[in-house]
């Protein structure tokens, strides 16, 4: 047996829009009022998160607004559990704790981007040092078992406490991918 | 659409008549993710020289330095964005520079509003062939992540056995190839 993360209606509230609807069929013993949600765009993001479902969409603007300048195609964070609750023409970027989906700072940046850029994780947390509390930055790498990545581009030196696993990529590696990447805002 | 950086950098050498092809970063970002401000361009080795110096002269760029195969310029108008000029003999293995260019120039660039890009592969390959190799692994990855095959690894071992570096590439494909099998990426590779 395992348990499985479901999205439900509460009593009270409105059902889903109905360009986010999904025909989904009954299972015995659940709950008529379970949602498949169809994400298509930002709006939709917009609306789950509205109604407490934790999901995010990481996109290059606030990345590029952070201070790594990049383009790429949107990821849309949710826990692991909802991955298969939900469709969606965004990629899906599954996190094992919701609770970095509340209300991501500059800390969680770093975190999702460790997941598939960890190169823009490094240049993001160079250019927002002041704003990263380490002790956060330990818990969220910890929690979401990115220790290897965070060691890859020596995220130690932004929270010593996260441990090392696997190599790291060298220091004069990682200056020359900051200085061929300057913020927008920042140029010279 | 041609972004602002490259648009800037073929206007200088489209009026000083130089034949170029777009690399790097900017060459990716036609088709995958990637940070997106510098521009790097390859020039052919009988041009090289002839770049740097009239370049040097040029009023819109600000000049770095020159270690003889890779220059440095920055396009004032842009705040200063980085542009590399790169020697073509840099990455010809144990071709020359023509070779390697004419190469770049017919088989792996494509055009686009008049100006060439290089293929994703072929950028790959320059950037395995660099001290930083592994710091542009990296950035491979992401490009997969992002939706490049992770099957064009392959024709970049065939550049490399064209230009005889595949003994120096091979450690480096495979590293790739290890990172991308890695479980966790393997998962968001299957999460489109």
């Amino acid at each position: 047996m395992r348990l499985e993360e479901s999205l439900l209606r509460e009593p009270g509230e409105r059902p889903l829009p109905p360009g986010m609807r999904l025909p989904q069929a009954r299972t015995p013993g659940r709950p008529r009022a379970e949602y498949r949600p169809h994400v298509r765009g930002e709006e939709d993001v917009e609306w789950l998160r509205r109604h407490r479902v934790p999901a995010y969409l990481l996109t290059s603007e606030r990345v590029t607004r952070s201070g790594y300048p990049v383009r790429f195609r949107p990821w849309l964070a949710v826990p692991e559990g909802l991955v298969g609750k939900i469709t969606s023409e965004f990629r899906l970027l599954p996190v094992r704790d919701a609770d970095l989906l509340r209300d991501p700072g500059p800390v969680e940046l770093v975190t999702l981007l460790l997941r598939f850029d960890p190169l823009a994780a490094r240049v993001v947390a160079v250019r927002n040092r002041a704003r990263l509390d380490p002790n956060e930055l330990y818990r969220r790498v910890r929690n979401e078992r990115l220790e290897e990545p965070a060691t890859k581009v020596r995220l130690q030196e932004f929270a010593p406490a996260i441990p090392r696993a696997g190599r790291s990529l060298a220091r004069e590696e990682l200056r020359w991918i900051e200085k061929n990447n300057p913020p927008l805002e920042e140029a010279p | 659409m041609t972004e602002p950086e490259v648009g800037a950098a073929d206007t200088i050498f489209q009026r000083r008549k130089i034949r170029f092809v777009v690399i790097g970063g900017q060459a990716i970002a036609r088709q995958a993710a990637t940070a997106t401000r510098d521009v790097d361009v390859m020039v052919a080795t009988a041009d090289y020289h002839r770049t740097v110096q009239e370049l040097r002269s040029e009023k819109d760029l600000a000049f770095d330095w020159d270690d003889g195969k890779l220059a440095r310029f920055r396009i004032l108008g842009l705040g200063g964005v980085p542009l590399d000029i790169i020697d073509a003999v840099t990455f010809s293995g144990r071709g020359s520079g023509e070779e390697f260019f004419r190469y770049l120039l017919e088989d792996a660039s494509v055009d686009s509003d008049g100006i060439r890009y290089a293929s994703p592969e072929l950028v790959w390959y320059t950037r395995l062939l660099t001290k930083r190799w592994r710091a542009y692994a990296e950035k491979i990855v992401t490009n997969v992540l992002d939706g490049l095959p992770a099957e064009r690894l392959v024709q970049v071992e065939e550049i490399a056995r064209r230009f005889g570096t595949e003994k120096t590439l091979a450690e480096r494909i495979a590293y790739v190839r290890a990172e991308l099998a890695r479980p966790d990426l393997e998962r968001l590779r299957s999460s489109e």
